[in-house]
């Protein structure tokens, strides 16, 4: 007998000690461990709580027998085998146990052979018994329905899941008649099953709801009798949901690779090295390829420039790591080498272990950029123009009115510099007192109608600057803007005051010359008149006498009518000079002496001073002629009775002077520059002048007309001194 | 029956010479160069009925003659009559404003001028 010891233990119930020594060292001897009680309540408290590989159990025992702990046993499935032992009469007792599940029984005294051999037995059988009972179990609640057949069809064994899955398939069926709702599967598989052969597939049947159910089946004849297989093992299970969630997936795929496909913009994938994997129907238009050179290994990077792949590669690795969408403007090259502007979305595509290739989208953006650089030259075209015109514009925020924009003129216009402009609010461009009503009138701009208003501005420095501004309002998203155009219009109000002041001049010689003119006429008119109605009552001095008033004021009036005409041919420039050699001493001593008369008449001493030895004069003689007797005349004018006039000729290489130096009343110094103004007298109180007012304009003119000059030196009552410069004509001028 | 005595200021000779021919078949005239001499003239005497004004004059022109005359108790009820070569309506308001009782823009007729100054004396 083996003397090995191992796990096995074997529990002996037995009231008598006596028997329960003898058993427990043939047990021990035979290998096993023994574990005793004396009673049948010990034997089924200890049962509850540990396990046995065996049991020896006597029928007599006090208290429960070990018919009672037998039916405990039986009663709690125990599997475990059960040696009755009993005395040689109790042969229907043991009967009755094995009945009731009992292993085997013994009699007393315990052969320890039969021992040996029956805990064998019992242990072999009990091992084949529990094998079976698993496999059972296994097949009775495996989650895959099994049913077996016999060779026509029919079936002998069908396990749990057999019916959950064909009750679902085909609740109506009478599985083991083999009748199915549906006439095609059940033949199918009856069909497969009785054929003999392994088979292997799926089927499709409707349900009760009228959907599609789907199952795999294995199908392999069994035999149980040699070769000969007597009948068929099918494995059936449930793939319904399998099928719908394979065929979502697909009909999934398949609308994204159709989405994909509408795209205009090529999109693709690569696997984890970069090789294109993917592309839809447009990546192949636009790029040229075929989709046997991506199959045959096309790399992402052969469409980037060579500059670009290192960023390229830069840009993967980041997402890579992030994991996040991005996108970069790149040049893309097509296979005939052409090449595109276009962004590059990419990402990552993941899975369980890790990165495995890229996918992304490729967007043309060609007309964007031409678009981007014709708004771009647009802008410059306008920004230009905006700079270059030649008013000063400003640009401001409406609501706020602070300066948002300005050209250059406005910079140079205003005098600021371009963050001292951006502070600025409209109305700091106006001086102190207009700001209000500039402010006022900002607000009061309307979208529709520019203005257009003259005003004054000031510039960072003080200045201030007559301005014709126009302005108005415009929107551009959502903001209203005021744009302003200053134009300086300080020439233009300078020559407006011009043209006022000549307006006002002309009227004034108007008046002037009216006025001068009414005079001697009233004396012409009276005293003609008084002799027409006289003449036989006037004696003869008397005649003579109004006679000789009557011509004098004819040579006055005609005088005054040569001086207004002269003037007037000299201001609209219609005077011509003739001009030829003459000598001035001859002319003016001329002058001189026919002036001399008068002098004597009004009691002044003129004198002629110098002279100038054959100097010669390239002039109009009788231009000469009236501006000496235009300045000599208005020196005796202004010289009172009893004084004199000096007249004086000198010279120098290439001019002569004339000198006239009275000694009457003088000139304040504020009017010296006005006595060539036309009709300009200075005031005073005691001397009565009479004159046309134009004989010095007329003379500065004609001197200026022959590139002389002509200047005045007085002091108040120290007299005058005119000083005439007229050029010589040189010698290399002579003929 | 006592002739008018009347007093001319004017700074052209001529004039003076015109006028006091003309007004001298009725009245007695008594004539003055400028503002100066004319009112050397009154304060050495002379009364005269009526007083005719130049008014552009060099030195005191008439219309400042005018309001010393008018301003002095002595000769303010001497009617005063201004004569112009200027034929503006602010001078002749002006005139009139200071005291003047007729203003007369030249040219105009020696006979009618006679007549009025007869007139104004009645």
């Amino acid at each position: 007998m083996p003397k090995k010891r191992d796990g096995t233990t074997v529990l002996i119930a037995d009231d008598s000690a006596l028997v329960r020594q003898e058993i427990s060292m043939i047990v021990s001897h035979l290998g096993y461990r023994p574990v005793m009680v004396s009673e049948g309540d010990e034997a089924i408290a200890l049962l509850r709580t540990s396990s046995f590989n065996a049991m020896l159990l006597d029928v007599h025992m006090p208290g429960k027998s070990g018919m009672d702990v037998l039916r405990y046993l039986m009663e709690s499935n125990d599997v475990m085998p059960v040696i009755m032992i009993s005395g040689s009469g109790d042969i229907d007792l043991v009967v009755q146990c094995i009945k009731m599940g009992a292993y085997d029984y013994l009699t007393k005294p315990v052969d320890s052979n039969r021992l040996a051999v029956v805990l064998k037995n019992a242990f072999s059988e009990c091992a084949l018994r529990q094998q079976v009972r698993l496999l059972s179990a296994a097949v009775d609640q495996s989650p895959v329905a099994v049913v077996i057949t016999d060779a026509d069809g029919n079936v002998e064994y069908a396990n749990r899941s057999f019916s959950s899955v064909f009750g679902a398939l085909a609740p109506d069926a009478d599985m083991a008649s083999g009748r199915c709702d549906s006439a095609e599967l059940p033949s199918n598989i009856r069909k497969a099953m009785v054929a003999g052969k392994v088979w292997q597939g799926d089927f499709c049947n409707r349900n009760s709801v009228g959907g599609h159910c789907w199952a795999h089946a294995i199908i392999s004849p069994v035999g149980n009798k040699g070769r000969i297989s007597s009948h068929v093992l099918a494995l059936i299970q449930d793939i319904t949901d399998v099928r719908k969630n394979k065929e979502a997936l697909l009909r999934s795929m398949r609308r994204f690779r159709d989405l994909a496909d509408l795209l205009p913009q090529p999109v693709f994938e690569t696997d984890r090295k970069g090789f294109i994997t993917y592309s839809n129907r447009a990546g192949f238009v636009t790029f040229g390829y075929s989709r046997e050179e991506m199959k045959k290994g096309l790399h992402a990077l052969a469409f980037f420039d060579q500059g670009d792949r290192a960023r390229v590669l830069r840009g993967l690795n980041a997402k890579k790591i992030t994991g996040r969408l991005g996108s970069h403007e790149f040049r893309v090259f097509k296979r005939d080498g052409s090449c595109f502007p276009a962004l590059v979305y990419a990402a990552p595509i993941s899975d369980r272990i890790g990165v495995s290739g890229f996918r992304g989208i490729v967007v043309d953006i060609t007309e964007l950029k031409e678009a981007e650089q014709k708004l771009d030259e647009n802008r410059k075209k306008y920004l230009n123009l905006f700079r270059a015109i030649p008013d000063a514009i400003i640009v401001a925020d409406a609501e706020s009115g602070t300066l948002v924009e300005w050209n250059t003129r406005a910079e140079r216009f205003f005098d600021y510099s371009p963050e001292d402009l951006s502070r600025l609010h409209v109305r700091d461009l106006y001086p102190e007192e207009l700001r209000e009503e500039a402010a006022a009138s900002f607000i009061s701009e309307s979208l529709s109608q520019p203005r257009m208003l003259e005003t004054q501005i000031v510039t960072g420095h003080g200045l201030r600057i007559d301005v014709h501004l126009t302005s108005a309002m415009f929107m551009t998203e959502g903001t209203l803007w005021f744009v302003g155009i200053f134009r300086d219009i300080t020439e233009q109000k300078r020559s407006e005051r011009l043209v006022r002041e000549n307006i006002r001049m002309k009227n004034d010689f108007i008046s002037t010359v009216s006025h001068e003119l009414r005079t001697p006429l009233f004396s012409i008119l009276g005293f003609t008149g008084t002799l027409l109605r006289e003449q036989d009552e006037l004696d003869r001095v008397t005649r003579m006498e109004f006679l000789s008033i009557i011509h004098d004021e004819s040579k006055r009036l005609s005088s005054l009518i040569e001086d207004v005409l002269m003037i007037s041919r000299i201001d609209s420039g219609r005077v011509s000079y003739k001009k030829s050699e003459i000598d001035p001493s001859v002319t003016i001593s001329e002058v001189c002496r026919n002036l001399k008369i008068r002098a004597d008449e009004l009691k002044i001493e003129l004198h002629l001073k110098g002279h100038v030895p054959s100097k010669h004069l390239h002039a109009d003689p009788d231009a000469l002629k009236q501006v000496a007797i235009n300045i000599i005349g208005n020196a005796l004018k202004f010289t009172p009775s009893g004084g004199r006039v000096d007249v004086s000729l000198s010279c120098d290489e290439d001019s002569m002077y004339f000198s006239v130096k009275d000694n009457g009343p003088g000139i304040p110094e504020e009017d010296l520059e006005k006595v060539f103004e036309k009709f300009y007298r200075v005031e005073h109180a005691e001397t009565a002048v009479d004159g046309t007012g134009l004989g010095l304009s007329i003379a500065r003119e004609i001197i200026e007309a022959h590139g002389g000059t002509v200047t005045v030196k007085s002091r108040v009552s120290e007299g005058a001194e005119f000083l005439v410069r007229l050029p010589l004509l040189r010698q290399s001028d002579n003929p | 029956m006592k002739r008018h005595v009347i007093l001319i200021v004017d700074d052209s000779a001529n004039i003076r010479r015109l006028l006091a021919h003309n007004l001298g078949r009725k009245f007695t005239v008594l004539t003055a160069g400028d503002a100066a001499a004319a009112l050397e003239m009154l304060d050495s005497g002379e009364k005269p009925d009526l007083i005719v004004v130049d008014i552009s004059m060099p030195g005191m022109d008439g219309f400042s003659l005018t309001s010393l005359i008018k301003g002095n108790p002595d000769y303010c009820a001497v009617p005063l009559v201004m004569l112009t070569a200027k034929d503006s309506s602010e001078d002749r308001e002006k005139g009139l404003q200071l005291g003047a009782v007729d203003y007369i823009t030249k040219p105009f007729n020696l006979e009618e001028f006679a007549d009025r100054i007869g007139m104004l004396l009645q």
